[in-house]
């Protein structure tokens, strides 16, 4: 590792806040949290009062009671048994379900997996924007679909879907409505009362909390629920066996309790430290912001520029921690799905760069990013063959 | 991170191979240099790689070599390290160089082997264009 990073890598995992893992650690380190909290002694129950203490901290940033909130090992796992549970669950009213091509993988990969059993998906494609519209969507609903799945903040582009809207005509056609809220819970206001959402998975490590906890609220109502993936356990309510980790969802329930009172002053802080961004690199020939520059979460810049290969610019950016358009770089040259489906070429995925910023993100840092960037570009630009 | 070797990586990248990526030696600056020009455009940009080459021809040698280049780190450091080595060679020579051995010394994946079949093709280009 190379001296002093900078980390602008904050929607792929958020740094943990010190008082959350001081609570965390408190939780580890003491002798009142040692109990399972499904035994039925003492220790077991104070350790479910601080687990019943988060659960109500979590429901109480995204605007809903405690009671429908349940714990997951994170996002992927809330997707799954969101997605999938709900499918099986109402697949005797019908087996046709609705996503989007630029969903996280933790969703496309569960609608993969559906479509196995049998299921049929219908992937919709954004514009060149990555917003969904309204009427396509009404479009693709028929008689027999039962689950829409379309996430609220999109990880790589930061395009902010309007969930409020989707959620109407789902709710008048009877219709489940899931959202992956793993990039907005804790960063922008939701309020589950008021929403008409039915599902929605968030994620502790990319609000400030701890890796490896999340969880999934499911609406209370008639029609509204998944068949669980786990079994061998009535923890949760039956729907996730399983021994629940006290000390991370402490931390978690923190996390969410910090992200209520400081929402409105982060929100502030990625506007600026997006627009700063931004204003440093917008005058490099050809570079463009991939997703809607009407609709989006600031903490999120995902920009691509002709004539540039991603790899390359991200090894000369060093040490500034970033991410390409995609996750997935394990294999030669595969460009993000998200960016295809919003139209863009291989070429130009290719070049994608995405820059998260978090509360931590000093102005500093992003002027040495916008430096090192403009640098690499201009260099990996004088030595591109002709014509490029 | 340490590959096979022992050393330092990032992103998969070998000590080598970040040296030499951005090194740029023998990047074409568009200086002119004596002796018998061939131009060689090899690689496809959809594919992630494109190569454009100057050789400079001195009777039977190649005087001078000036490359343009788009494309992964490896592939940059690859076109680097193969002008050096066949700088000053012999046109008759070049077929010996060791491209499978920089393969290693880069420590480029067996998925991005298409590189090394590229500077094949520069290789087998040059001979012909110079017989």
């Amino acid at each position: 590792m190379t001296t002093n990073p900078i980390y602008l890598d904050a929607a792929a995992s958020m740094p943990i806040n010190p008082r959350v893992s001081e609570a965390m650690i408190e939780c580890l380190s003491s002798d009142e949290f040692i109990g399972n909290p499904s035994s039925a002694n003492f220790l077991g129950q104070k350790a479910m009062q601080a687990i019943d203490l988060a659960r109500q901290q979590l429901a109480d940033l995204v605007g809903t009671k405690a009671s429908n909130i349940i714990w997951t090992s994170g996002a992927t796992e809330s997707n799954n048994l969101a997605i999938i549970g709900a499918a099986r669950f109402r697949s005797n009213r019908g087996r046709h379900l609705i996503t989007m091509k630029t969903e996280h993988k933790a969703v496309s990969g569960a609608f993969d997996y559906l479509e196995k059993e049998g299921f049929e998906v219908t992937r919709l494609i954004p514009d060149e924007t990555g917003l969904l519209h309204i009427d396509d969507l009404t479009a693709a609903i028929k008689s027999e679909t039962q689950l829409v799945s379309i996430m609220h903040v999109n990880n790589e582009t930061g395009v902010v879907q309007n969930i409020n809207e989707i959620g109407k005509l789902c709710r008048e056609l009877d219709v489940l409505f899931h959202t992956d809220a793993a990039q907005s819970v804790g960063k922008l206001p939701l309020n589950l009362e008021r929403l008409p959402v039915d599902l929605l998975s968030v994620s502790a490590h990319k609000m400030y909390g701890p890796q490896g906890i999340g969880a999934l609220y499911i609406r209370k109502a008639a029609g509204c629920g998944v068949i669980p993936l786990f079994h061998g356990g009535e923890q949760e309510k039956w729907m996730r066996p399983g021994t629940l980790p006290v000390h991370q969802i402490v931390g978690f329930g923190l996390a969410a309790e910090i992200a209520t009172s400081s929402m409105k002053s982060d929100i502030k802080l990625m506007h600026k430290l997006y627009q700063r961004m931004w204003n440093g690199i917008k005058n490099n020939s050809g570079i463009v912001v991939n997703g809607s520059t009407e609709s989006y979460f600031p903490g999120i810049l995902n920009v691509s520029l002709p004539g540039i290969d991603g790899d390359s610019l991200m090894l000369m950016l060093e040490p500034i921690c970033v991410a390409r358009g995609s996750a997935c770089n394990s294999k030669f040259h595969e460009a993000s799905h998200v960016l295809k489906s919003l139209g863009l070429s291989d070429h130009l995925a290719q070049s994608a760069i995405r820059f998260s910023f978090n509360r931590n993100t000093q102005f500093n840092e992003i002027d040495f990013a916008i430096k090192k960037y403009n640098k690499a570009v201009k260099f990996l630009r004088k030595i591109l063959p002709d014509g490029l | 991170m340490n590959d096979k070797t022992g050393t330092s990586q990032i992103h998969g990248y070998n000590e080598l191979t970040q040296k030499l990526f951005t090194r740029a030696e023998y990047c074409d600056s568009k200086d002119y240099f004596e002796g018998e020009l061939i131009e060689l455009r090899m690689g496809d940009i959809g594919l992630g790689h494109l190569l454009q080459l100057k050789c400079f021809i001195k009777g039977q040698t190649i005087s001078t070599i000036r490359y343009r280049v788009f494309g992964c780190p490896h592939f940059m450091a690859l076109v680097e390290y193969f002008c050096e080595e066949i700088e000053g060679s012999l046109i008759n020579d070049i077929a010996k160089t060791d491209l499978h051995e920089m393969q290693i010394k880069l420590a480029i994946p067996t998925e991005k082997t298409a590189l090394i079949l590229l500077l094949e093709d520069v290789i087998d280009e040059i001979r012909l264009q110079c017989v």
